[in-house]
């Protein structure tokens, strides 16, 4: 007879069967955003930039957020890359973001944190989907692509 | 002249310009006592018979139309007067002889930063024969011989015949995403653009082979730019920097010695819209008690000035005393309420 812990341990075997070593081939999937952009990644949310966010009901804006990729699900954006991240009125949960002016995003994410795991489904070039004031505190450090997010989920 | 000059103006006008006269009833109620410095009857007389203005106000029936008016906001009456829209970003083509705006149903909120998104519309410059080309040209500016106006689209800069809606040619928009203005000599495009700074800017953009470059600061929000008919200048609303305190405050960038200068400041209105006169002496701009973007409860009046008297402060607040130590006291006219005003020196608005 198999003692308690080992059973335990194969249980935990049978959950994680499917899941990248990293744990999150699963994690924040739906069909929302296995679907939607070109692009479909988890990735680390590397820090928040002082002033990045701020809740000003005069404007909808667009921040740009940087983060690391830590599983790449669809696309060409290997482990490891630095990617930035457009997100539409970032001061809003996911759910409440889209807008009659931006109508085509959304997620389950509530809040922004430094460090988090997202998963996300993006588009590029950014510009091709949103006009309209970027807040960019990395617009002097890279110069390489800046995608759109249409999907974003927690990823933990 | 006080400023309510335009009142008795409108009452000898007739009946058909009721909705004028009921919107200046309602605004005289809402005015400031302070509005309209004195002396400015000097300067209501040099602008009397220059010109007129067109720009977008509010109905009693809640509404936005346009409204025509002279420089010294005398002779005030509507121009485009449609219950169930409203009506905004109006420009007079450099001839004076036609017009652009843009319509939008009565129950979307105007707004600073959206209103260049909806229906453009052309029509001759006294309203008639308007044609409503629909939502596919967005932040519309005339070209340079109103023969051709450009279009703001998110894959670039179109360059359009309006006459048939011709796509004549495409330039990359680097960056800019609002307020499209061509500069008077054809060579240059301005607009509010991303990717100059962290925030939002003024960017000039050569037309051809060039790469945008900012003529604002970069530290802050700025917007509401136009070209000054010498094409070697641009107004600009300086706004503020993010969760700091502050008004939007007018300012000029010099294109070809990258300087900047304030032209006008209040310390209890956020100043917007500005354009030229077509001979570049007057300045006209927009004073909102509430800071823009949405333009509904923000109080916006328009006022003119000589740009001649600039630097001006509007009011004797110390703190911006002390930050433009030699700038002149206020001598302005108030036009009432406006948003977004534009001038034209052609007679053609007022002709039948």
């Amino acid at each position: 007879m198999l003692r308690p812990t080992i059973l335990l341990l194969l249980a935990s075997l049978v959950v994680s069967c499917g899941k990248a070593p990293d744990g999150t081939q699963d994690a924040g999937a739906d069909p929302q955003v296995q679907s939607l952009g070109q692009v479909e990644v988890t990735a680390r949310l590397v820090e928040l930039p002082e002033g990045a966010i701020f809740q000003r009901e005069l404007y909808d804006y667009a921040t740009i957020l940087k983060y690391e990729v830590v599983t790449s699900h669809r696309g060409a954006l290997p482990k490891g890359t630095i990617l930035y991240v457009g997100h539409y009125n970032p001061w809003k949960p996911r759910p409440e973001a889209a807008d009659a002016r931006v109508k085509e995003i959304g997620g389950t994410l509530r809040r922004f944190r430094a460090g988090d795991l997202h998963r996300m489904a993006l588009e590029s070039p950014m510009d091709d989907h949103f006009m309209g004031g970027i807040v960019n505190k990395y617009f002097d450090q890279h110069t390489g692509p800046t995608y759109w997010a249409r999907w974003t989920n927690p990823a933990h | 002249m006080n400023g309510f000059g335009f009142l008795t103006t409108s009452l000898r006008l007739g009946p058909r310009l009721c909705h004028a006269f009921a919107l200046a009833i309602a605004l005289a109620a809402q005015r400031s006592p302070a509005e309209s410095p004195a002396p400015t009857a000097t300067l209501a007389a040099e602008l009397q018979s220059r010109g007129w203005i067109v720009s977008s106000a509010q109905t009693p029936r809640g509404d936005w139309d346009l409204f025509l008016m002279r420089p010294d906001g005398s002779q005030r009456r509507a121009l485009i007067e449609t219950p169930e829209f409203n009506e905004a970003g109006a420009r007079f083509s450099p001839d004076g002889h036609r017009l652009l705006y843009y319509r939008m149903p009565k129950g979307e909120a105007l707004d600073n930063n959206t209103y260049g998104t909806f229906d453009l519309v052309l029509a001759d410059s006294n309203g008639q024969h308007a044609v409503v080309l629909g939502r596919g040209f967005p932040w519309a500016t005339w070209g340079p011989d109103g023969r051709e106006i450009a279009c703001l689209q998110p894959k670039g800069i179109q360059i359009l015949d309006p006459r048939d809606r011709r796509v004549l040619r495409t330039l990359p928009r680097q960056g800019i995403v609002e307020q499209l203005i061509w500069s008077p000599d054809g060579t240059a495009f301005t607009g509010t653009a991303n990717g100059l700074g962290p925030f939002w800017n003024i960017g000039l953009l050569p037309h051809g082979d060039g790469t945008i470059r900012a003529v604002s600061e970069t530290d802050r929000y700025n917007c509401t730019p136009d070209w000054l008919p010498d094409g070697q200048h641009i107004v600009y609303a300086r706004g503020i920097i993010p969760q700091q305190p502050g008004r939007a405050e007018l300012w000029m960038a010099t294109v070809k010695t990258q300087t900047r200068t304030m032209l006008y400041a209040e310390s209890t209105r956020h100043i917007y819209g500005a354009c030229a006169s077509p001979d570049g002496k007057y300045l006209l701009f927009t004073r909102s008690v509430a800071d823009l973007g949405a333009v509904g409860q923000s109080q916006t009046t328009m006022a003119v000035l000589r740009r001649s008297d600039t630097p001006m402060l509007g009011d004797d607040s110390p703190a911006l005393r002390r930050e433009y130590p030699h700038a002149n006291p206020p001598r302005w006219i108030d036009l009432g309420p406006g948003w977004e005003p534009h001038w034209t020196y052609s007679e053609a608005p007022a002709t039948p």
